[in-house]
Formats: structure tokens, C-alpha cells, sequence
């Protein structure tokens, strides 16, 4: 009795949270019981050159960041566009790997035409690969891709070029803070607030940065350094001098949450010789803007911190536009889903020759442009 | 043979028995914590640290009161970290994809907490659950719970300058250019409230009684499945305010996140001299061990120290306070 | 004696499987102490859970104050004025005395707990009993006597008429004691009816008017206190004859070897420089007031707190024991006057807790072996003549002295040859007590060595050869049971510095 009790409230708690959701869901799988068991009787024998009869196994880092859903909006757009059938899963979190080659196998089970993967950890679905190529179903890679992948494993990328995308933000804030850097009497301090030091994008918007400014301070006769977290110090190209002019500081929290990355960005920007700062990702963004809250101390000019943020997001683009951020690159994440699903198509239909790693490419955007259409679509709250 | 078992001149000195060993030595540790970083690093003397520290002290303050009342009972309510990101995800959600009036996100916040507390009370009260077991479980649903009421995504709440981000300025004020940590005045108000509860009305007497000695409770004829639910339903509506205060110092959350968060603010309160055994604790040390983990928080960083020694200073500190609790509860069987 | 007050008649109830009471009767008078008396099992405390709602009659009328009753809980039973000191205190530790004796029924001042009414208040009954003790003071500060004072403050402030006392004395000192028959003799002068439930003879003659005896859940009669001697009342309760006569000489050879010898031994403010030896095949009695550091000293032996000097040889060699897993290696067992906190695991099987302390010897590979620890628990039932069902029952569902009965199996299992028996017929009614005594001399009889700790003289002077007394942690004397007398015993057990 008590059990029963207690199952209803809890189910009903679960109806009461499918429901606010369920909005946002019903574009994606609409694939038809009679679709999906055709689809496993006879796939074998001829691949569909009826779009119809595709179905696309998406399996992305997450859903959480509103990046993601901008993916998957590109996505459905073009799964709509071309009558394909897609499902769009990710894990909890980005740290979730296990979650995620769960996810990944139970997508191969499900005998797709093609899959696309964007992998928290190569090593630990390079079994699933061999798998896919093994029963011939054609893996994409997107956004950070599948890095160090075997060879034919994967057939194309489309991504952003992370650290180029890093390296622009670099270019953007050594732009405003070129004086301060050039008239400098003492050392002066950038600080990087990353997410983490093992996703593959995160470490090359960090690392583009961190070799574009230091390049761009050597040009001016200035020498860097690099110190904070050890992966990112090892993996730098920078030329790295102790004593340097120009420090650039890295810091990483032991676990992704706001809390943590916040008292990071507060650290940073409480060192008197700070003069800009840069976070990698929207979270990272998100912690800059939380930490100048308390501190209010972004924006150009003496006494004041440069800052410089990745992605969007609500709280990001109010930032940008309040001036607390300089600026921040976007990624184009709708034009990344779409192109995704073409390359797809292309794969499951043989076109062979359009299947190649693609550049979805990225933007700085600042106060000023913002409200740019071709910028603005890539922008999402 | 005396009464007074053990104990020297000051510990038996009863200005000292009525504050407690435990909280003067926690305040010695606080100042001396402060004292430490103010030497070491120039940017933690400053007002902005100040604000900081509030802003980590608001949440965990809120979640140490709740759960106190449940450790008081011999229970505890893990369900409190990944709690308080579930129920600021939906009020979020609400308030920023739905479009709804933010007091609708705020009520709606608190209410999830509300439930979430009665189902852990019931499920360890009538259910006989142990409190751990349970509220592990707990702690998953609200986990999955938050990811799937939000689709997955994560959630930010109105920023400061948005027309409806005035929840921020419930907890941080600006007035003119200087911004006041107006939080501390409810975690205080608050906290008078709940210690009065905690020591002077039948409920919380009652949950010190079942916590000491849950059979002679009940055979003293008290309804302890009633007030055992009640030291949950406690915990639940702070964790909702716990949510409220999150989302108002760090403003975005991401489903799934949350987790550990339990274990800062049980460790706030066992540091305060609130036993996992039950029975017994009190408000203000919980308030006190808080403090100890907020300073944590916000000084270790700004000395320097990177995030993962941060996190094994932070596990060394409950090492040494959940030690002292199983000394005091040797000394208590002697 | 006054009117009648309460009237139990053929009060008849079953649990599945046991007759637990079967038409018993027990009449109250106003002013009088009336004893409730039989072996465990035999159904005083069901009857008295029947009496305050905690159970419910099958059969039979309860008339109290003339008028027929029938609680459904302790609390309406209290509000109507009939209220059990429970053996097992009733504490909540970490409330003051105040708020121990309130508890349930707080003075309020609007919707806040009114603590400084309640202080006076419990201050008020104290002085009516003509005690002395705070009651701001925090409950888990007091010693187990103030603790039980409070219980009984407690009864009294529910304004009763009837207290059931259930075996009060079990943990007290003799002044402790004392202090509680005058607070007796007072509630009684006071016109109240009080049930006192006891296993301690000598208590049962000075202070009872009347004894009811109760035998396997039936009524067996009742008797006027000073018209009976002890032997009618035991009679009654185990339908034998039972001697209690002193051993007068030790059954020890001469030439028995030492087996155990501890030497200057020290731990803690209660063992202070205590030093003996014990025999193969001996009794060695321990004797002394409570808190005489006498459980100490053995916990101390046997590595379960820790020494802080001392040395100890087991058959000549000497020994580094800090452990308890230590001292089982040397063969030493102990038998905790605590049974069931540190004696058995209560939710396990007999089996179970008989091979418990020796599970290397029952393994299978990682598997442990049923079958020989059923037959080996079943060898030691009977060897021991353990009354239960079987070797599958729980242990929780025996009696206080087949309980100690398994620990003795655990510890034979073990194959100790060394035994420490702390109190071990404490909470043991007359019949099983009997049983472990001769058990005990059949122990040594094989060749086995005892150390009991007991604060029973009659069982000290009935069972020992030899006897250490000791006072505030030290020896203080050492007698052969030749020589020894109540006298010369509580002389020694009072010798302080």
C-alpha cells in the first residue's frame, strides 16, 4: 500500500517534468513503428536510396549547454529538409563518459544508416568504431569530432576550428590591451578560466589563445609565459620565459560547476597586475560575468579588466551587450547540425566525394554587432 | 563519584558549556582561517571578497540548516545537492524558456523542495528507510529529474540587469555603486527562526528526542514518524531557498550538476558540532562550519592553490571534524 | 494497605505459537509494594504491557478505580494515572533533566516551550522526593542511580496512582538502592499502588507487602511477604528446590598450574596497579561496590580498552595483548555483562552467534559451511541444554539465560580455555541462574579457568574458590573462600585510600 503510494507520487512527479518538456521533443523522433522494423528486416540487401527509409543516430557530448540544442535545431532543421529520421541523444554531463559509449552502442544496435559522434574520449569508443565500420554503418564526426581516431573509422569532421577560433579572441583582446601590454613597467597577467583540461575543444580554444597572445606579444618585443594548469603549460607552444612581461595564467576547476569556476575567475581577477581575461566556453563566460558581479572590474580602460568570452547564452549576450565583455567568439552550432546531416545524407547515399571535413567556422561578436542577422542566428539564449 | 564525568576547569566552566567547546574552537579556527589568507593574499582583505564569501555562504547556509534538523534525528538527506539544482532548473526553466512571472519560478522552486522533502520523510519515516539509502535514491531522481524537466539543457536565471533578474538583488543589493550582501541579513533572520524552532517548540524538541533516543520518544507517546517527516520537510523547503540563493550568486546550472554539494553543507554542519549520530547540534555552529567551508572556498583559490589540492584540503578539514565527532561520542559511552 | 485500586482478572493473551498469558490475576492495593515474580518468560512483562496498552488482551477485565478499563497506548494509560520505571531507561540523553521528565506534555507560553517553567517544576518534584539534582543538568551527565531518580520523577509528575517498577535495582549501587526504597516507602505512605518487578530476593522481603508469582505465563498465587520465607516464594516460581549454599572449600588441586597472571596492571583512572593470578580449574570470584573497576580491569585484560601498563601471562609466557583479537589467540574469552550490546548479534541465528567468534574454523574455501556450524551449534544446545526450537531460531526470541547460554557456545567454540564471566546471570531468573552455575562448575571441572565479576554476594560465596575485592580501581583483598565471609568481603570492597 505504502509502495503504491509512493510509485504514484513519484510517477506523477515524472509526468508533471515530461510535460514542461515535452514541447522541444516532438520535431525530433518521428520515426513510425512500421518505418523502424523494415528497417531492420531488409537494410541489408539495398541501401535506401529512398530518403524516406534513413535513419540517423546522432550522439552528441550533451544537452545541457544551450550550444547543443543549437546543434540540434540545425539538425532537425535538415533532417526535415532532406525527410530523414534522426535521434539526437548525449549524456548527463560532459564528463559522463560511460554514459556516453552506452548511448553510442545501444545507437549501433539500433542499426542506423550512418551515425553521427561527437566523442568525449577516442580511446574509449575505439572498439565501437571498429564495430561500425565492421557492419559498414558510416560515422560522422562533429563539433570536437572524434580526435586520434583509426584510420577509416571515421570518414569527415565537420567542425569549428577551435584554436583558430581561440586564436581570434586572442587577436581581438591583445587588440585592446596592446598599450597596456607595450607601456608596461612591470609584468602584467591574462588570465584563461577553462572548463576542463581533457575535452578536446575546450584545451584548443584555450591553447589558440594562449599561442595567438603570446605570439602577438613576442612581435612586440615582449616575452610570455604560461602558468596554472600543467596540461595546458605542457601542451602551449608558446615560447615560454620565466620573469616574462606577459604571464598568461590558466585556471581549471576540479569539477565543471559554477561554484568552482567562479571562485577561479574571482582569483584571477583579484591579481593587482591582471588585465584581461578569457573563458573558454559559455560555462567558463558564465563564471567571468559571476565574479564580476562582486568585483566590477571588466571593461576597457585603465584600472579595468579586458574580457572575453566563447559561445553565447543569455547571461553572455546581455554581458556583451552591457559592455562587461569586450566581446565573444560564437561558433555557427546551427549551421554545424546542418551540414552534419548532409554529410550524412552524403555518406548513406554514396556521394562519396562531398564527404570531407568541413570548417563550420566561427565569429567575434561585440556590443555592436550583435544584432546582426547572420550573427544573431548563431546566437541562442 | 560526581556527576560531571570528565572534563577540566574550563570545559566544565558553564559560560563555555553554554556556548559549547566545539563552536569556540570553530570561531578560533574561522578567525585564524581568515587571518591566514588576509596575510598571504593582499586581495582577500578586500570588500569584493567579502561579497564572495556571501555569495558561497547563502546556499550552503540555507542546505546546513535544512539538513541539520535531519542529522539531528540520526538521519541525514543526501538528496540536498543535485536537490537544489533540480528545483532551480525548473524555476528557471520557467521563468526563462516558459516566459512565466519570476514569482512563479520562485514559488514553483520552493514548492519542488517542499515535496521533495515530504516524499524523503514519508519514504524514511513510514517507509523505514534508513535516511542514507533513501535519500541516495533521492538524490538520483532529482538528478534525472532536473535534466528532464529542462529537456536536458541547462538553465540561467534573469542577470542582475535583466527587468525581471530583481531575485538577484534579493540576496546582493546595489545601491548606488556599492552592492550589499542583503542575503546575510535572511540567512540570519533565518537561521534566529530556525534555532527557535530547533530549541524552543515541540518540533524540534521532539526531533532532538528522537535523534537521542528514538524508542523512549515514541514511548513517551510522541508521534515520531510525524515529527521524524518534519525534520525532512525542513530540509526540503531550505534546499528550495538553497536553490533561490544558487541561482542568485551564480546565476546558470546545468542539469546533472549539483552532486557533492550534499557533502559540503553536511560537512558545514558536523564541523559546527552537529553529530551524524543524532541528537546532537545546534543553528549557530551550523552557521559557523558553513562559514569555515565559504572562507574555504573563496581563500584557497585566491592564494594560489590549484582546484584539486583545493578539493583535498576541503576533504582533510571533514577528515578532522567527523573525528572529532566520534570522539565526542566515545567519550559520551564512557 | 488501602482499598483495592486495580483488579487484573484472568487476563488471557496469545502470540502465534505461545501462550504468552494464560488467566492471570493481580490485585493492587492503595499503599501497597507488591512484588511481581517468576522466571524470565514467564509472562510479568507481558502482563504489564497488557495493563498499559502496549498489548491487547485477548481475555479477561482490568478494573482500575473501579471502573473497567482498556488502554490502546502507554499514553492513555499515564493520563490515567498508571506509569512503568522501565528497567531499560528511557532517556533521551541529550535533553536536560527537565526536558526528559516533560517530554510529550512541555509547559507552553503560546506556541514556544516554557524551559523555566519546567525547571521549577522538576525542581518542585525533586523536593518532594527528597532529592537532589538539577534540572537544568544534561540527562547523559547523570549516573545510571540520578537517571533512574528522574524516571521516577517523572512517573509521579503524571500525577499516578499506580507505578510499575521493572527491576529498578539492576544497575545501582547499594546507597543508590537504599535511596530508592525510601522514595518507595514514601510513594506508598502516599497512598499509591506500586508493582515492582524484581529478581533479587533479599529486595523482595525488605521492601514488598505482597508477592504475586507467575510460572510459564500462568497465575501461580500470592502470597503476604512477611508471612513467607524465600524458599516458599522460589518454590512457587520454579516448582524445585533450589540451594544457595556457599561453597566452603576450594575444588581447586593444590598444584594446579597458573594459567593467567597479570602483573602491575594499569589502564585508565578505574584500573590502578591491579596484579593476580588464576589457576587451571578455578573460580576466581570478583568482588566490589559498582564502579569499583572491576568490568575495567577485564576489558583491560582482554585488549577491548586500551592499558596503559602492566604485563600478562597466559600459561607462563607473556603476552602483548591489544586487541580482543589478540586475547582470543591466547585463548581468553569474555563474557560482557552487556549482552546485548556486546554479547551476541540478537537478529542472528544460534548457529550464527555460536560459531561467530570462530568462523575460520567453519569455512568452506570463501564459503562458510552450514552444515558444520549447525552441527556444531547443535552439539553445544545440548551440551549446554540451550532451551530454543532450534539452532535456526533468532536469538532475539530467547530467554535472558539462554542468551548467555549462546555466548558461552561462542566462546567454548572457540576453544577458550580462559573465561571471563562479567555479571553472568545478571537479568537471569532463578531457574536459568541455577543452570549457568552449574555449567560453570562443570567448566572447570573439565579443566577450563573462570574469572567472574559479580556483584551478587551470594553468588560470589557460592561459586568462587577464590575471590579478589576491589574498591575505586585497586585490590583490595584477596581471599581464599575458606576464609571468606560477607564481612571480610565488604570490608575489603570498602576499603577506599
Amino acid at each position: 500500500m505504502k509502495k503504491k503510494v509512493l510509485a504514484a507520487i513519484l510517477a506523477a512527479t515524472m509526468v508533471v517534468g515530461l510535460t514542461a518538456c515535452g514541447g522541444s521533443k516532438d520535431a525530433t523522433t518521428t520515426t513510425t513503428p512500421d518505418a523502424a522494423t523494415e528497417e531492420t528486416t531488409d537494410d541489408a540487401a539495398a541501401p535506401a536510396a529512398d530518403a524516406s527509409g534513413m535513419s540517423f543516430e546522432i550522439v552528441s557530448k550533451g544537452l545541457q549547454h544551450q550550444y547543443w540544442q543549437a546543434v540540434k535545431k540545425g539538425v532537425e532543421q535538415k533532417a526535415a529538409e532532406l525527410g530523414v529520421t534522426v535521434n539526437f541523444v548525449g549524456p548527463d554531463s560532459e564528463s559522463n563518459i560511460s554514459q556516453q559509449v552506452q548511448q553510442l552502442e545501444s545507437a549501433l544496435n539500433a542499426n542506423p544508416t550512418a551515425v553521427g559522434l561527437a566523442a568525449l574520449d577516442t580511446e574509449s569508443v575505439k572498439d565501437l568504431l571498429q564495430k561500425a565500420k565492421d557492419s559498414n554503418i558510416p560515422v560522422v564526426g562533429f563539433d570536437s569530432g572524434v580526435p586520434g581516431a583509426p584510420e577509416g573509422s571515421v570518414l569527415a569532421n565537420c567542425s569549428t576550428d577551435n584554436y583558430a577560433a581561440g586564436a581570434l579572441a586572442a587577436e581581438k583582446v591583445y587588440e585592446a590591451v596592446k598599450d597596456q601590454v607595450a607601456n608596461a613597467t612591470a609584468p602584467v597577467r591574462v588570465g584563461v578560466v577553462a572548463q576542463d583540461a581533457t575535452s578536446e575543444s575546450v584545451i584548443n580554444r584555450g591553447l589558440g589563445f594562449i599561442d595567438k597572445f603570446a605570439e602577438l606579444a613576442k612581435a612586440d618585443g615582449k616575452t610570455a609565459n604560461v602558468v596554472g594548469n600543467d596540461k595546458y603549460i605542457a601542451d602551449s607552444k608558446a615560447e615560454k620565459t620565466d620573469g616574462a612581461d606577459v604571464v598568461i595564467d590558466v585556471r581549471v576547476p576540479a569539477s565543471v560547476t559554477s561554484e568552482l569556476s567562479a571562485a577561479d575567475a574571482t582569483a584571477l581577477m583579484n591579481e593587482k597586475d591582471t588585465i584581461a581575461i578569457y573563458g573558454s566556453n559559455e560555462h567558463s563566460a558564465n563564471a567571468i560575468i559571476t565574479a564580476n558581479e562582486n568585483l566590477n572590474k571588466c571593461g576597457v580602460g585603465e584600472g579595468k579588466i579586458v574580457a572575453a568570452g566563447f559561445d553565447s547564452g543569455a547571461a553572455q549576450i546581455q554581458a556583451v551587450k552591457d559592455g562587461v565583455l569586450l566581446g565573444s567568439i560564437t561558433q555557427a552550432p546551427v549551421a554545424m547540425g546542418e551540414t552534419l546531416v548532409q554529410l550524412l545524407y552524403d555518406a548513406a547515399t554514396g556521394n562519396t566525394a562531398a564527404v570531407k571535413d568541413t570548417d563550420t567556422g566561427c565569429q567575434w561578436y561585440t556590443a555592436e554587432n550583435c544584432g546582426d542577422a547572420e550573427i544573431a542566428q548563431n546566437l541562442y539564449e | 563519584m560526581t556527576d560531571k564525568k570528565n572534563g577540566n576547569a574550563f570545559t566544565n566552566n558553564p559560560l563555555v558549556r553554554a556556548i559549547g567547546l566545539q563552536k569556540i574552537v570553530v570561531v578560533i579556527v574561522l578567525i585564524a582561517l581568515i587571518a591566514f589568507f588576509s596575510a598571504v593574499s593582499p586581495s582577500f582583505r578586500q570588500y569584493s571578497t567579502l561579497l564572495s564569501i556571501m555569495d558561497y555562504t547563502y546556499y550552503l547556509a540555507f542546505l546546513g540548516i535544512g539538513v541539520t534538523f535531519c542529522l539531528i534525528t540520526g538521519g541525514v538527506d543526501l538528496s540536498i545537492g543535485t536537490g537544489m539544482f533540480c528545483y532551480a532548473l525548473i524555476g528557471g526553466y520557467l521563468i526563462t524558456r516558459q516566459g512565466m512571472p519570476v514569482i512563479v519560478g520562485i514559488l514553483v522552486t520552493l514548492i519542488c523542495g517542499l515535496i521533495m522533502g515530504i516524499v524523503n520523510g514519508l519514504i524514511v519515516s513510514k517507509g523505514g528507510h534508513a535516511p542514507f539509502l533513501a535519500t541516495l535514491c533521492t538524490m538520483m531522481i532529482a538528478r534525472g529529474l532536473g535534466a528532464i524537466a529542462t529537456g536536458g539543457a541547462s538553465v540561467t536565471w534573469p542577470g542582475a540587469t535583466a527587468p525581471n533578474g530583481w531575485t538577484r538583488s534579493l540576496f546582493k543589493l546595489t545601491v548606488g555603486e556599492i552592492k550589499l550582501p542583503l542575503g546575510f541579513l535572511w540567512v540570519m533572520i533565518l537561521a534566529v527562526v530556525m534555532s527557535i524552532v530547533l530549541n524552543k517548540t515541540r518540533t524540534g524538541r521532539y526531533i532532538i528526542a528522537i535523534g537521542s533516543n528514538k524508542e523512549a520518544t515514541r514511548l513517551s507517546g510522541i508521534n515520531v514518524a510525524k515529527y521524524q517527516t518534519m525534520a525532512y520537510v525542513f530540509s526540503g523547503i531550505f534546499t528550495g531557498l538553497a536553490a533561490l540563493a544558487y541561482s542568485s550568486a551564480f546565476q546558470s546550472m546545468a542539469p546533472g550538476g549539483g552532486g557533492g554539494v550534499e557533502l559540503n553543507a553536511i560537512g558545514g554542519a558536523i564541523i559546527g558540532g552537529t553529530s551524524m549520530s543524532g541528537g546532537a547540534g545546534s543553528i549557530s555552529g551550523t552557521i559557523l562550519g558553513v562559514f569555515i567551508m565559504s572562507v574555504l572556498q573563496t581563500g584557497l583559490p585566491l592564494i594560489g592553490l590549484q582546484a584539486n589540492y583545493q578539493q583535498i584540503i576541503i576533504g582533510l578539514v571533514l577528515i578532522v571534524a567527523v573525528y572529532i565527532d566520534v570522539l565526542k561520542n566515545k567519550k559520551l559511552d564512557k | 494497605m488501602g482499598d483495592v485500586i486495580l483488579t487484573m482478572k484472568g487476563i488471557d493473551k496469545s502470540f502465534p505459537g505461545v501462550h504468552a498469558l494464560d488467566h492471570v490475576d493481580l490485585e493492587v492495593r492503595k499503599g501497597e509494594v507488591h512484588a511481581l515474580m517468576g522466571e524470565n518468560g514467564a509472562g510479568k512483562s507481558t502482563l504489564m504491557k497488557v495493563l498499559t496498552g502496549i498489548y491487547h488482551k485477548d481475555a479477561g477485565t482490568i478494573t482500575y478505580e473501579g471502573k473497567e478499563v482498556e488502554f490502546t497506548n502507554p499514553r492513555e494509560a499515564q493520563d490515567a494515572g498508571i506509569v512503568i520505571v522501565h528497567q531499560e531507561l528511557n532517556m533521551m540523553g541529550h535533553l536536560t533533566v527537565a526536558q526528559n521528565i516533560f517530554i510529550g506534555r512541555e509547559y507552553m507560553n503560546g506556541k514556544l516551550i516554557d524551559d523555566k517553567k519546567m525547571n521549577e517544576e522538576a525542581k518542585k518534584l525533586f523536593d518532594q522526593l527528597g532529592i537532589n539534582i538539577d534540572p537544568k543538568e544534561t540527562m547523559s551527565r547523570l549516573t545510571v542511580g540520578k537517571q533512574q531518580m528522574c524516571e521516577i520523577a517523572k512517573a509521579i509528575s503524571h500525577e499516578a496512582k499506580v507505578i510499575i517498577f521493572d527491576e529498578p535495582s539492576a544497575a545501582l549501587t547499594e546507597a543508590e538502592i537504599e535511596e530508592l526504597f525510601k522514595i518507595i516507602r514514601d510513594l506508598r505512605d502516599k497512598q499509591m499502588g506500586i508493582v515492582y518487578i524484581s529478581h533479587r530476593m533479599d529486595e523482595i522481603k525488605v521492601i514488598t507487602d505482597r508477592v504475586t508469582v507467575m510460572r510459564d505465563g500462568g497465575y501461580v498465587g500470592t502470597l503476604i511477604t512477611k508471612d513467607s520465607t524465600k524458599d516458599d516464594i522460589i518454590n512457587m516460581m520454579v516448582g524445585r528446590v533450589i540451594y544457595e549454599d556457599p561453597k566452603t572449600e576450594s575444588q581447586v588441586a593444590p598444584d594446579a598450574p597458573v594459567v593467567l597472571k597479570v602483573e602491575h596492571l594499569n589502564a585508565g583512572r578505574m584500573v590502578k596497579d591491579v596484579s593476580f593470578e588464576l589457576h587451571k580449574g578455578e573460580i576466581l570470584g570478583f568482588s566490589g561496590l559498582m564502579g569499583a573497576g572491576r568490568t575495567e580491569t577485564a576489558r583491560a585484560l582482554f585488549g577491548a580498552d586500551p592499558k596503559d601498563s602492566g604485563d600478562i601471562y597466559v600459561n607462563g609466557q607473556k603476552v602483548d595483548i591489544k586487541t580482543p583479537q589478540d586475547a582470543v589467540k591466547c585463548g581468553i574469552g569474555y563474557l560482557s555483562e552487556d549482552r546485548k550490546r556486546f554479547g551476541i548479534v540478537v537478529d542472528k541465528t544460534v548457529a550464527e552467534n555460536s560459531t561467530m567468534a570462530s568462523m575460520e574454523n567453519f569455512m568452506k574455501g570463501i564459503f562458510i559451511d552450514k552444515k558444520k556450524e549447525k552441527d556444531t551449534a547443535q552439539e553445544y544446545v545440548e551440551a549446554l541444554k540451550t532451551k530454543t526450537p532450534s539452532v535456526d531460531q533468532l536469538v532475539v526470541n530467547l530467554s535472558g539465560g539462554n542468551q548467555q547460554k549462546v555466548v558461552i557456545a561462542k566462546w567454548l567454540v572457540r576453544n577458550c580455555d580462559i573465561l571471563i564471566f562479567d555479571e553472568p546471570t545478571r537479568g537471569i531468573d532463578v531457574g536459568a541462574k541455577s543452570e549457568i552455575y552449574h555449567l560453570m562448575n562443570e567448566l572447570v571441572a573439565e579443566g577450563k579457568s573462570i574469572i567472574m565479576i559479580s556483584s551478587e554476594m551470594t553468588e560470589i560465596l557460592r561459586m568462587s574458590d577464590r575471590i579478589v575485592v576491589m574498591c575505586e580501581g585497586r585490590k583490595t583483598g584477596e581471599l581464599g573462600i575458606e576464609e571468606a565471609t560477607q564481612e571480610r568481603i565488604m570490608h575489603a570492597a570498602t576499603l577506599r585510600n
